[in-house]
Formats: structure tokens, C-alpha cells, sequence
């Protein structure tokens, strides 16, 4: 029998499991829709509810109530206590519950509000494909660059800081201060990109429109550890591949091994953004074409992080009209079959991303012999 | 500063070099430190008990996530190693299958869905406890987490079991559950471990405090998810540490109000202080094990 191919294999896989995960939460909705729906107001409490000459939103009226009831009935205080909690709470969810507010009935699974979902999905989707594309851009053009400085034996602002105490002089002052400088602006680089989303946007809401796409773009791509993370596995993957015995045979063979930007045997500029592009030659191609061979697979985690990333933002932001905040109203109003479309929604993203990327690994497998 | 016998520099330098990780380590203590020293003078008492309550809380769920994270981690990845055999292929692609039905689920939506149970649960009186509530948040986080540590141990066994010694031990008669955890995962996976502890220590921290602060900020009414023990991220999402948060805006466009921020708006600034902070010292801390081991 022929082997199945990794790329169907997977491919089933996926395919199977939104089919089962599918499978199973439309039963959920299935049920929940053909079970009644439950009374919210405890039995306990409902003969009290009926005595029309208390208030029960009066405190004088309650204590009243406590020590009428504590002399007339053979209850203990502990029992009348939780009785009035209960009517308390019942009193106040009058207020909050939607169920139980006039013209406030719970929303439910229908083709309607499936519809009015559906241009807020398809905005998630757009704002996902982008900032999942800038990203891999980004932290590969970050990876490559800290690769390359790492490779001339660049060391860090502060480091070189400290060796320059011992120089006098007004030029080495300048430089010192130079060097200063350029630490506290990666530093502040460094905070931006460590910040979870909520610290970036309620710092900058009072100056600019926080609930537009391009900020959430934006803060999707440098907010929550994301650019940082995916550029530091990159980076991890172009050391481990520059330490392989297959390096050492190309630089024998006498490929370029210069990694100073510009320089006739060194890297192109332009390799930070189109790494492949003026690159032969140069041994650094051959180590980002095995590294990037195997970073692809982590995109697979990266997805699942990316959709938290941009959960936190609509959530945490309050963003009207957006998925992951009608998501945790659906939640708030306890409104189930909803949350369940949405969440196999955003269960779908992360799955065809999945699909794509083995479907991409595989590939690549097969024109490199690897398969 | 004079260079040590070996012709390498000493001192801060070293550090600097070789010991990054500690270097990082010293830097967040003396950050917290002096953040702490700070709000003795510049917060009131009450409020500053809060932020010391809400940062050890946070310190606790993310340690209990590190704990339980590498529980769950190593029992699944023992599991997939022993059910990786022909005659047990089924049972093993269902695990993987099932395993990876969880990987697809976002962390912070899968988080969500846990802490309305946890709500319910609270709710009917089954959590009462401060601590019990601690654990099961933490045991809710790392169901989303502790596959990288699954994946981490399973990558290093397998990386093992082909070498000789592995082999030779087998051969002697030592058992392969002793072979596994005593030479494999203590002896020669140690770093790779703790590597992978602080990481998820840093995504702990990072999950914790955004779970809680979207928590805190939409789920208001009788669902509100308020009653957890509060951490840094619930803290945040106070108004009062809000409107701290909204103040860098006004900062940023009239920066002769720096000196307000150290001084009128310590709560919020030093809660979104600790939390960024945090996370960049631990990321730093865990790349200074990679370089320092050569993970």
C-alpha cells in the first residue's frame, strides 16, 4: 500500500477535526435551543415575591419584614438571612439581567444574527491576514538584522558604554552620550514591545482614535510580546543553523562570510527585507533558507497567539462592533449558542492557518529533497 | 577594569557575557526593589497594600502555571513516549489528535470559556477559598500552555533514545521510566527545563494579567468575574489605575508633566510598570539561558 503524503495526512486531520469539533458544538446548540428555558427566579423565594404590602427595596421595610417573620415562623436567623440575600439578588437582577428587563429578552442562534456576525468575522479575518503577514515580515527583517550583528561582534549599547568609561576626552564623551541615548531608545522600544495591548491603547486614547483598524493593525503587530517573540524564534533558528557542520564546508568552498551591510563581499541592504534577493554567493543564504524551512512550522502556535493578541485588544478596548467584543457581551448576557458560533469561528481561523502552513512546509519539503 | 587571567574581562563585563540570565535576574530584583521603595513614599498605605497583594497573587497563579504546566507537560509527553509503539498506534494518534484539538484553541479564548466555569463554580460556593481559586485559575491557564513543555520533553527523549548510552543503560537492565527521568530529563535536560520554566512563567504573567483585566473591564454585572483574588491585570483595569494609564497620552504631548506621573499617578503607572517590566526581564532571563547553556 502507498504511504499517504504528510500534506494529505495533515490536511485530513484538520478537516477532521473541525468537522468533529463542529459536530459536537452544534449539538450543544441543538440542545440548548430545544430545552426550555429555565426560570431565573429561585423557588425559594417566589411566596415572598407575592406579598404585595412589603418593599423589599426598603431597608426599613426588610428589617421590619426579618423581625416579623423571626417572631412568627420557626426559621433560624441563618435561614431568614440567605432568604433575604436571595430576595436582594433577585430584586437586583431586575436591573441587570437583559432576560428580565423590559424588551430585553436573550438574543438566540438564528440565520439573523448569524448574518450580523458575519461582516464582523470577515473584518477579524482581514485584520488577522495582515497582521499575521507583517509580523512574519517584520521579525524576519529583526531576526536578520540582530543575526548579522551578532556575527560582527556587535555588542550591546550599554556594554560598549561601559568600555568607553575609561576614554577621555570630548569625542569619546559624545560617544558615551550617543550610546546613552541609543540604549534608552531601545529601551523604550523594548517597553513598547513588552506592554500587553490594553497599556499601549489606554496610553495613547486620550490623543489619538484608538478604535480604528489601522491601530489595531498596529497594535496587533508591536503590542502583547508578539514581533518580539517571533523574531527572537527566528533569530534562535539562524544561530542553530549557523553553527551546522554544512556552514563550515560552504565557507570552505569560499562563499562570502561578511555580514557588514553594504560592503561589496557582505550582505545586500536589501536582504533585511527580500533576504533571497543579491544573496548568492553568500553563506547566509543557505543558513535563512534552512532556518526559515523550519520557522514555518512554528507559525502553526503563532496563529493560536496572534488571535490572543487581537481578543485582548477588541476586548480589553471595548471596541463596539467588533467579534471579540460582541464575544464577551454574548458571554455577559449568557447568550451560549452565540459564543459557541463565535467561538468555532475563531477555532476555524487557526485551523485553515494550520492547514495552510503544512500545505506550505510540505511543499517547500518536497523541492528540498526533505519529504 | 583589568582582564582575568584567562584574557577574558571580569567583573561587570563578565557578566555581561556570560551570565546574562543572572545579570537579569539582578536587574528585576533591584527594579522591584526599588519600585517597592518608591511606593513607600509616594502611595498611601492602603493602596499600596493592594498593589503588593495583586503583584504576589500574580507571582503565585504564574508560579502555580510553571508547576503545573511542567506536571501536565511531562505526563503527556510520557505518555506519547510510551504509546508511540506499532501495537499501540491507534491510542497514540487519538492523544496527539486530542492534544492538538487543544493547541488550535487561542489560549485566551480557551481561558475564557475555563473561567465562566470557574465563575459558576464560585458562584455555587464549590471555590471559596482565595488559594483554592488561585489554583484552579492557574490550572485553567496552563491546559493551554503546558504543551510546550510536553513538547520540549518529548523532543529531548526522543533526542536520547538514539544515542549509545541510552542504549547501553537499557541493555544493563535499568528500567526505561529510570533511564528517561534520572539520565535524560535530570542529568542531561536540566537547563533546557528551567529554560522552559521561565518562558512560561513570562506567558503566565502575560495571560494572567490580560485575562483578568478583560475580566475586570467587561464582564460587570452579576457575572462579573471580580471575585477572584486580584492580580495586577485586575488591578489595572481599576478606574482610578485607568485614568493613571490615560494620563501618559496628556505625558507624551507635555512632557514638563513627566514628574506627575511619579508622583499623582503611582498606582496605575506602577501596576503597567510591573507587568511590562516583568516580562522583559524574563524574556531576557530566558534568552541568557539559551546563550549561557547553548540550548
Amino acid at each position: 500500500m502507498p504511504a499517504v503524503s504528510p500534506v494529505l495526512r495533515h490536511a485530513a486531520e484538520h478537516l477532521f477535526a473541525l468537522l468533529l469539533v463542529g459536530g459536537a458544538l452544534a449539538a450543544v446548540v441543538v440542545t440548548m435551543h430545544s430545552s426550555p428555558p429555565a426560570d431565573s427566579t429561585p423557588g425559594a423565594i417566589e411566596a415572598y415575591l407575592d406579598i404585595d404590602s412589603v418593599n423589599f427595596a426598603s431597608p426599613l421595610q426588610r428589617t421590619l419584614f426579618r423581625e416579623a417573620f423571626a417572631e412568627t415562623h420557626a426559621m433560624s436567623a441563618a435561614a431568614l438571612d440567605s432568604v433575604l440575600q436571595l430576595l436582594e439578588r433577585d430584586r437586583l437582577s431586575r436591573f441587570t439581567d437583559p432576560e428580565k428587563k423590559a424588551g430585553g429578552a436573550r438574543e438566540r442562534l438564528t440565520w439573523e444574527s448569524a448574518a450580523r456576525l458575519l461582516p464582523m468575522y470577515v473584518s477579524f479575518l482581514v485584520v488577522y491576514a495582515i497582521v499575521m503577514v507583517v509580523t512574519f515580515l517584520a521579525a524576519r527583517t529583526i531576526a536578520i538584522a540582530r543575526f548579522a550583528a551578532m556575527k560582527r561582534g556587535r555588542a550591546s549599547f550599554v556594554r560598549e558604554y561601559f568600555r568607553q568609561v575609561g576614554r577621555r576626552g570630548p569625542v569619546a564623551a559624545v560617544g558615551r552620550i550617543g550610546l546613552l541615548f541609543k540604549a534608552i531608545l531601545r529601551g523604550a522600544a523594548y517597553g513598547v514591545f513588552f506592554s500587553p495591548a490594553y497599556v499601549i491603547a489606554y496610553a495613547f486614547r486620550t490623543r489619538i482614535d484608538t478604535e480604528n483598524l489601522l491601530f489595531m493593525v498596529l497594535l496587533g503587530v508591536v503590542s502583547n510580546g508578539l514581533l518580539i517573540n517571533y523574531a527572537n524564534k527566528f533569530y534562535g533558528l539562524l544561530v542553530s543553523e549557523s553553527r551546522k557542520g554544512y556552514v563550515e564546508t560552504a565557507m570552505v568552498k569560499g562563499l562570502r562570510t561578511s555580514y557588514r551591510f553594504g560592503s561589496p563581499d557582505g550582505l545586500p541592504l536589501e536582504a533585511l527585507a527580500a533576504p533571497l534577493r543579491r544573496l548568492r554567493g553568500h553563506v547566509f543564504r543557505h543558513i535563512y533558507l534552512n532556518a526559515r524551512f523550519q520557522f514555518i512550522l512554528s507559525l502553526k502556535e503563532h496563529a493560536a497567539f496572534l488571535v490572543t493578541g487581537l481578543v485582548i485588544i477588541e476586548m480589553a478596548l471595548n471596541i463596539k462592533g467588533h467579534l471579540c467584543y460582541t464575544l464577551l457581551q454574548h458571554i455577559l448576557f449568557r447568550e451560549y449558542d452565540l459564543v459557541i458560533l463565535i467561538v468555532f469561528g475563531i477555532f476555524s481561523v487557526v485551523k485553515a492557518t494550520e492547514l495552510v502552513v503544512d500545505i506550505w512546509h510540505g511543499m517547500l519539503a518536497r523541492r528540498y529533497g526533505n519529504a | 577594569m583589568p582582564d582575568g587571567p584567562d584574557g577574558r574581562p571580569r567583573g561587570l563585563s563578565h557578566l555581561f557575557d556570560s551570565r546574562k540570565d543572572l545579570l537579569w535576574a539582578l536587574i528585576w530584583s533591584g527594579g522591584v526593589l526599588s519600585l517597592w521603595a518608591w511606593l513607600n513614599v509616594a502611595l498611601n498605605a492602603p493602596a499600596r497594600l493592594q498593589v503588593q497583594t495583586a503583584s504576589l497573587n500574580t507571582a503565585l497563579g504564574a508560579l502555580g502555571v510553571v508547576v503545573l504546566s511542567l506536571a501536565f507537560g511531562w505526563a503527556t509527553a510520557l505518555t506519547l513516549h510510551y504509546l508511540d509503539r506499532p501495537r499501540r498506534r491507534k491510542l497514540y494518534f487519538l492523544v496527539t489528535f486530542l492534544l492538538n484539538l487543544i493547541r488550535s484553541v487561542p489560549q485566551m479564548v480557551g481561558m475564557l470559556m475555563g473561567y465562566v466555569v470557574l465563575t459558576a463554580l464560585i458562584r455555587g460556593e464549590a471555590l471559596g477559598a482565595e488559594s483554592a481559586q488561585l489554583l484552579a485559575a492557574s490550572a485553567v491557564t496552563s491546559l493551554f500552555v503546558f504543551q510546550e513543555v510536553s513538547d520540549l520533553i518529548r523532543e529531548r527523549i526522543r533526542h536520547y533514545m538514539q544515542s549509545d548510552f541510552v542504549n547501553a543503560l537499557l541493555v544493563c537492565g535499568v528500567r526505561e521510566f529510570t533511564v528517561i527521568n534520572r539520565e535524560i530529563l535530570r542529568k542531561n535536560s536540566l537547563a533546557h527545563i528551567v529554560q522552559k520554566g521561565v518562558a512560561v512563567f513570562g506567558s503566565a504573567v502575560f495571560l494572567v494579567c490580560s485575562i483578568d483585566f478583560i475580566i475586570s473591564v467587561g464582564l460587570s454585572t452579576d457575572v462579573s468575574l471580580s471575585n477572584f483574588p486580584p492580580t495586577l491585570g485586575s488591578m489595572l483595569a481599576k478606574l482610578d489605575s485607568k485614568q493613571d494609564i490615560l494620563v501618559i497620552g496628556t505625558v507624551l504631548a507635555d512632557p514638563s508633566l513627566i514628574p506627575t506621573l511619579f508622583v499623582e499617578h503611582v498606582q496605575g503607572i506602577s501596576v503597567a510598570f510591573l507587568i511590562v517590566f516583568t516580562l522583559l526581564c524574563v524574556y531576557k532571563i530566558s534568552n541568557g539561558l539559551v546563550e549561557r547553556y547553548r540550548l
